[in-house]
C-alpha cells in the first residue's frame, strides 16, 4: 500500500508517524504544520511494516529494523502442532494442559527459538457457538483471531516466547469469576509426566472428561463427507454471524451521523415497508399538488 | 529541515527515533497490522472514518 506523511523533510524514515490517507495527511499539513511543508509518499509498504496506533495512524516500522531487533527470527504461522513438533491435536482440557507444559519445557530447553502464531488460552470469551467446544466451560483453544483489546495480552505471551522466557498465561484476570475457579481446579491437577500417545485418551481424566474425549473420538470416526458437511454448515453459520455484525456496525455508523451516500441507500433499503410506503405517498402527493398548482398558470 | 539527531516530532507528531522504534519492537507492544484478522485490519485502515481511501 501507499503511505503518506506531512513533513518538512523529504523522506519517510523508520519510526515516522504516517497515514494511509492522502486527505488525512493534508489535514495534518494544514492544522499542525500550518501549511509549511509538503506531503510525501512511499509506495509498496507492507501491512507487516505498519504498527497501528489509531485508525489511519501508524508507525512505519520497516523490515530491516524488525530483523535487526528480532535477530532474524522467522515467525511460524499456523497450527501449534508444527511449533511443538508433536504429532498430536489436543482437544480436551487435559491434553491441552499437557501440550502447554511440553511447549514450556521446550522453550526453557532452548529448542524453540522463536515462535509466533496460534496460542492456547483459556477463557469463556474464546468460546464459539456451535463448535465442538461449545459444551466446555473453559476452553483452551487456538487463537486465530485477535481484537485490539486482546492483542496486548497476547503480545505479552508472544514476547515471552520470542525472548525464550517460557510461556506465561497472563489473561486470567480478564475472566469472569466462575470460569476462573474452574481453571484453578484444572491447574491443581497433577501434571502429566510422560507417556501420552497421540489418539489415545490420556490417564488422569475425570469421568466428565472421559465422556468428552469419547465424544471427540466418535467425532473423528464420522465419515469424511459427513464431517465436511458439518464443517460447511459451521462456516455458513460463521459467515451469517459476521454479516449480521457488519450490519450492526454499519447501522451504528449511520446512527452516529457518519453517513455516506451509499449508506443512505443502505439505510433506505433497511427500512420497513410501511416506512417506505408512507414516504412514497408523501412524495407522490407533493408531486401531484405541484402539477395542479402549476396548471393554474396555463 | 530537521537535524539528523533531533527528536523526530514537531508539535502534533508522534514519530519516534530509530532507538525508540527498536524499543517498541523489543519491549513494547509492536504488532504489525498484518497480524490482525482482515476485518480488524480494515478498522485500522479507517473503514468507518471519513478519511478512508481505497488504494
Amino acid at each position: 500500500m501507499t503511505i503518506y506523511r506531512a513533513t518538512e523533510g523529504d523522506e519517510i524514515r523508520a519510526g515516522d508517524y504516517v497515514t494511509n490517507s492522502y486527505e488525512y495527511a493534508k489535514l495534518h499539513l494544514e492544522a499542525v504544520l500550518r501549511g509549511e511543508g509538503k506531503i510525501i509518499k512511499k509506495e509498496g509498504v507492507g501491512l507487516d511494516e505498519l504498527h497501528a496506533v489509531n485508525p489511519n495512524e501508524f508507525f512505519y516500522v520497516p523490515k530491516w529494523i524488525q530483523e535487526e531487533v528480532l535477530g532474524g527470527i522467522v515467525p511460524i504461522k499456523g497450527d501449534i502442532v508444527p511449533a511443538f513438533g508433536l504429532r498430536m491435536k489436543p482437544t480436551t482440557h487435559h491434553q491441552k494442559q499437557i501440550a502447554i507444559n511440553m511447549f514450556r519445557e521446550r522453550v526453557e530447553a532452548g529448542e524453540i527459538k522463536g515462535w509466533r502464531g496460534e496460542l492456547y488460552l483459556a477463557g469463556s470469551f474464546l468460546e464459539e457457538e456451535d463448535t465442538e467446544y461449545s459444551d466446555v466451560d473453559i476452553v483452551m483453544q487456538t487463537v486465530d483471531y485477535f481484537s485490539p483489546d486482546m492483542a496486548s495480552d497476547l503480545f505479552n505471551i508472544q514476547k515471552d516466547i520470542l525472548q525464550n522466557r517460557g510461556v506465561f498465561i497472563d489473561v486470567l484476570h480478564k475472566f469472569p469469576e466462575e470460569p476462573y475457579e474452574l481453571l484453578l481446579k484444572v491447574e491443581k491437577k497433577p501434571e502429566a509426566t510422560a507417556t501420552f500417545v497421540a489418539g489415545e485418551i490420556p490417564p488422569e481424566l475425570t469421568p466428565a472428561e472421559v465422556i468428552k474425549a469419547k465424544k471427540q473420538k466418535a467425532l473423528a470416526e464420522i465419515p469424511i463427507e459427513e464431517r465436511q458437511r458439518i464443517e460447511a454448515e459451521r462456516k455458513h453459520r460463521e459467515l451469517k454471524r459476521r454479516e449480521s455484525e457488519e450490519r450492526e456496525k454499519r447501522h451504528k455508523a449511520i446512527v452516529e451521523g457518519k453517513k455516506k451516500p451509499a449508506e443512505y441507500l443502505d439505510s433506505y433499503i433497511g427500512q420497513t415497508n410501511l416506512n417506505k410506503f408512507v414516504k412514497l405517498v408523501i412524495f407522490v402527493g407533493a408531486g401531484v399538488f405541484t402539477l395542479n398548482f402549476l396548471d393554474r398558470f396555463r | 529541515m530537521i537535524p539528523e539527531n533531533a527528536p523526530y516530532a514537531p508539535t502534533g507528531d508522534r514519530s519516534r527515533t530509530p532507538e525508540a522504534m527498536r524499543r517498541l519492537i523489543k519491549e513494547e507492544e509492536f504488532m504489525p497490522i498484518s497480524d490482525y484478522p482482515r476485518d480488524v485490519q480494515l478498522d485500522w485502515l479507517g473503514r468507518y472514518t471519513d478519511y478512508y481511501v481505497l488504494d
